[in-house]
């Protein structure tokens, strides 16, 4: 069934906003927060697993095509609005290649909220620290070189 | 997006994004080409490669601080944050969709598949 409209990453947010569902908005979309002008049409969010049931039957609510069903146990899910993809991931913590191990629940601590007063919207996000931790999960790559050097400076600039 | 000066009929995309760096996607028979061109080296990375693809890539190591970063690069990371963050943080991400509509409209105008793909008359 098609979706009567497009849910956006703005929507979705203020949406696990309003439920309470815990999230970070991680990828390239938080280096796009924190100030890096890359460019990206993938939205990953990481969401808390004791929120997964309640995250996934809100999304097959709203007419969300989801990879699995709602009661999937499985880490990662992908569920898409109209053209908008979202690859929704629930693991608990993960390690990166460094062999640093990255809890949600502590990235979760550190985050940090941008808000856009003008708009009414708050975004989680990891701290560049963390976010910079989450990157180096993949085999090295020219992207997330990319995304790490913006990191660094926008760590830099904010201190300021 | 701008395209840097290699011929289009020769890269699958180029796209440059306000960083000084282009990312070009080959297809496979770009980078037959290529490598009979001799601008490409075999080992290089199989997805990509720099604006000066002659050279042979490097292994990418990841900077662990500022330091670990060329001055003039520092320069133009700075310049980069420096213009995106007088924009709101949605702003920014409209701008970055809007962004990504234009390299799809640009794959879909000129990307290598279809023209392939295409009979010759």
């Amino acid at each position: 069934m098609e979706p009567e409209k497009e849910v956006n990453l703005l929507d979705l947010i203020r949406l696990f906003n309003r439920h309470e569902i815990r999230h970070l908005i991680i990828g390239r979309r938080a280096v796009i927060l924190y100030g890096g002008p890359v460019v990206t049409g993938d939205n990953d969010l990481w969401i808390h697993r004791a929120d997964r049931e309640k995250a996934l039957y809100l999304l097959k609510h709203l007419d969300f095509e989801l990879s699995h069903p709602a009661y999937t146990k499985r880490p990662i899910v992908t569920a898409f609005s109209g053209m908008k993809k979202y690859d929704l991931i629930f693991h608990k913590s993960t390690k990166n290649l460094d062999d640093e191990a990255i809890d949600f629940d502590e990235c979760y601590k550190n985050s940090t909220l941008i808000e856009d007063v003008s708009k009414g919207i708050s975004f989680r996000v990891p701290s560049i620290d963390d976010l910079i931790r989450l990157k180096k999960i993949r085999k090295p790559n020219v992207r997330d070189e990319q995304d790490i050097e913006y990191l660094l400076r926008a760590k830099k600039l904010l201190k300021k | 997006m701008r395209a840097t000066g290699l011929d289009p009929s020769t890269v699958f995309i180029v796209v440059k994004f306000h960083t000084g760096r282009a990312q070009i996607e080959l297809s496979t028979p770009a980078r037959r080409r290529l490598l009979a061109k001799k601008f490409l080296s075999k080992t290089a990375n199989r997805d990509s490669i720099q604006e000066n693809g002659a050279e042979e890539m490097k292994a990418i190591v990841y900077p662990n601080s500022l330091k670990d970063i060329p001055p003039w690069r520092r320069r133009q990371i700075t310049q980069d944050i420096l213009w995106f963050t007088r924009y709101s943080p949605v702003e920014r991400l409209d701008y970055v969709d809007r962004e990504w509509a234009e390299i799809q409209d640009f794959i879909k105008k000129y990307g290598y598949s279809e023209k392939w793909n295409q009979k010759k008359k």
